[in-house]
């Protein structure tokens, strides 16, 4: 029997064995563990021991990093995974070879492309639209080929074959037209002429009225017809400043064709249509063509301004009018002298160009000498016979912009005419008249002198007048009568002989010498009606001349037939002539040429009558010039 | 220069009669027509061969003569042509009687 004590030693073993098995579960008696504990200090301490010494050895020792590449896998390159999949897997790109300035840019957007072009509304001309690239789809053939055809041989090649269709296709429209020709062959030719035929009238002519005609002294077939306007325009008092002859503004309201003056030029070989039309919105009341070619038209207009048209001009520079279910292209003019200062002040009666075109004469040097044929001088007359002279000058470079200081010449001109000189015609002292101021009806010069000119005047006389020069003999020509008869029309012998017509309002002709102041012969009574209208010399023969007088009756005379009388006398039927016109012969002019001769008449009803000349009356007889020369010397 | 070939070609065309007008250039290709195409490519390559036989013929009875003028008058209308050395005008006339 143990004691208590010896229990607790064994009891605390038995606590030491139990302990190992089972810790967790905490006993009822606590038993203080004093082996662990003591244990646990034990290693405290040597921890502390350890600790201790690396302080001390810390302080002694620096330790060093060393890192290691445990695995590096680089990114995949575009090329080897490119080459890995299409190229061969063995190859390696070994050399690269670049231009060392050849930087790589990369840019966000592409490169623009830039076409410039440009258009116009409403279009000036014909090229409305232009620039680069112009055309977007893709040319065809047919539109190379058009590209590629030169325009002005194309122009040429029209014309000349334009000419010869026209000519068929009258014929045709003649033929296939019983009717027109069963009219023509009743209708009477007069005794002088073989044919008759009329201008055509297209539908702006109508109710017009023929101012005038007037061939072109050179070339036969080109004749103008002065037209009035449509409208009522005989009011002395209107305000002319607003009319306008120039190319009429487009304002408020649109120009009416009807409201213009036309003068149009027809190529007699086709007088279906007019060449060219000639409008002004001022009343125009003579004209004439340019000598040598009929490529200008010249007009005077009521305001007393001289109006240049230049037919050359191509149509683009000009507009179309619409007048019912037509189009014309008409013309303005190209230069103008409206506004300019020194200028007639009334209503011009004729215009002129200088020029001697004596039929028959050498007419080689005068082409030589005028290179184009457009430097040549104008004389124009006006009611209160003052005589101007122009110069016509060609411009070599026309600005198409216009002239900033010639306010009168049109853009893209190129005629201009300068005023040279003025000469005022005054009254011969020896005649009285009613009024102190003479009143000029007709301007004429002398083929043989240029320097000469001769105005017929309402006081009964022919004033006779010097270009250059002062004085001049004789001052005046006129007949032995006490009363002053106005002398209406005056024509100079187209032959070169010094001979002039001068018909008067009573019914008589006068046959001047330039030499004498009295007539030479002088013819009364023969006319049917009471005044002449209209005298003029036959182009074919030199001792031939007509004479219209108001009743319509054409009267020839024939000096070498004849001396006192009209030998033929013919009376137009089918409307009342105002005026007379005889073109040249084209045998005369180009010899071996075998084209009809022409006389026109204009009619009151604004139509025109072309006449052929007969060929008694073209063939000359023998001897008639010289018969012509000496005819003074016989009376 | 353009203008004044169309008013040379607006005056034929305005002709009693003339119902078009076609200018064909010398390898017979239309250049200007007043027609609609395919009338205007029939006429071009029918007449372009024809007025270069009749041209061949009047040149092989004559060398020095040369063909002006071509007309052909049908029934129902009438073609004129006028050769030239570059180019050919073809008009195509109504005939008014019939």
């Amino acid at each position: 029997m143990f004691s208590q004590t010896e229990l607790s030693d064994e009891r605390f073993k038995d606590n030491h064995e139990d302990e190992p098995r089972s810790r967790a579960a905490p006993r009822t008696k606590t038993f203080i563990n004093f082996i662990s504990a003591k244990q646990r200090v034990m290693d405290n301490t040597v921890a502390g021991q350890v600790r201790k010494r690396f302080e001390d050895l810390s302080k002694l020792i620096e330790l060093d990093i060393s890192a290691f590449d445990m695995f590096d896998l680089p990114p995949v390159k575009e090329y080897e995974l490119y080459i890995r999949s299409f190229g061969r897997s063995d190859t390696r790109q070994a050399y690269v070879q670049t231009r060392d300035d050849d930087v790589d840019r990369e840019v966000q957007s592409e490169e623009i492309e830039v076409l410039s072009k440009w258009t116009q509304h409403p279009p000036d001309d014909e090229t409305v639209v232009g620039g680069e690239g112009i055309s977007v789809q893709a040319l065809d053939q047919t539109q190379e080929v058009i590209k590629r055809t030169d325009p002005a041989k194309m122009n040429q090649f029209l014309d000349r074959v334009g000419q010869w269709l026209f000519t068929v296709l009258e014929e045709e429209s003649g033929e296939a037209d019983q009717q027109n020709r069963r009219d023509r062959e009743s209708r009477p030719t007069a005794s002088f002429s073989e044919g008759v035929s009329q201008l055509g009238s297209p539908n702006f002519l109508e109710g017009r009225h023929v101012l005038g005609l007037s061939f072109c002294s050179a070339d036969p077939n080109s004749l103008l017809s002065i037209h009035s306007s449509p409208v009522d325009d005989s009011q002395p008092n209107e305000d002319l400043s607003t009319i306008r002859a120039s190319s009429p503004v487009e304002g408020e309201k649109p120009a009416q064709l009807n409201s213009f003056s036309v003068v149009c030029v027809w190529n007699l070989s086709h007088p279906t249509y007019p060449q060219r039309i000639c409008g002004s919105e001022m009343q125009i009341t003579c004209a004439c063509f340019s000598p040598t070619k009929a490529s200008l038209v010249f007009g005077g207009m009521r305001d007393g301004s001289v109006a240049v048209w230049d037919l050359r001009e191509p149509g683009s520079l000009h507009h179309s009018y619409q007048l019912g279910d037509q189009k014309h292209l008409v013309r303005f003019p190209t230069y103008n002298t409206a506004g300019m200062n020194e200028c007639h002040q009334s209503p011009l009666v004729s215009i002129t160009a200088v020029y001697s075109n004596v039929v028959g004469s050498l007419k080689d040097e005068d082409m030589a000498e005028s290179s184009s044929g457009l430097s040549f001088q104008l004389a124009s007359v006006d009611d209160k016979a003052l005589v101007n002279l122009w110069v016509v000058a060609e411009i070599a470079v026309p600005e198409m912009a216009g002239s900033m200081n010639d306010l009168g010449l049109s853009p893209g001109g190129k005629i201009k005419i300068m005023k040279s000189s003025s000469i005022v015609v005054n009254n011969p002292s020896k005649y009285v008249s009613l009024s102190p101021e003479v009143k000029a009806l007709d301007l004429r010069l002398c083929p043989g002198d240029l320097n000469h000119f001769y105005v017929a005047t309402d006081v009964g006389c022919v004033v006779h007048g010097v270009r250059f020069g002062k004085r001049v003999y004789p001052q005046s020509h006129s007949s032995l009568v006490d009363s002053p008869v106005a002398i209406v029309s005056i024509d100079f012998s187209p032959f070169g002989q010094p001979y002039f017509l001068a018909g008067c309002k009573d019914g008589t002709l006068h046959l001047f010498n330039t030499n004498m102041e009295n007539p030479v012969a002088t013819w009364r009574e023969f006319v049917s009606g009471e005044s002449i209208l209209s005298v003029r010399w036959s182009q074919s023969r030199p001792a031939v001349f007509f004479v219209l007088d108001n009743n319509s009756t054409v009267f020839t005379f024939d000096l070498v037939e004849n001396g006192l009388a009209p030998i033929k006398m013919d009376r137009v039927t089918k409307a009342d002539a105002v005026s007379m016109e005889v073109g040249g012969d084209p045998s005369l002019i180009s010899p071996g040429v075998h084209r009809p001769a022409y006389m026109v008449m204009g009619l009151d009803d604004g139509s025109t009558e072309i006449l052929t000349v007969s060929e008694a009356m073209r063939e000359q007889q023998p001897l008639e010039e010289d018969f012509l020369a000496t005819y003074v010397d016989r009376y | 220069m353009a203008a004044e070939v169309e008013e040379t070609l607006k005056r034929i065309q305005s002709h009693r009669g003339v119902t078009g007008i076609i200018v064909v250039n010398c390898e017979g290709i239309p250049i200007k027509t007043t027609l609609d195409n395919s009338t205007t490519v029939q006429y071009a390559s029918l007449i372009h061969s024809l007025t270069a036989k009749a041209r061949s013929t009047v040149r092989d009875i004559d060398p020095s003569n040369d063909l002006k003028f071509l007309r052909i008058r049908s029934r129902k209308n009438e073609i004129m042509c006028a050769p030239d050395k570059e180019f050919l005008l073809i008009v195509i006339q109504q005939d008014e009687q019939s």
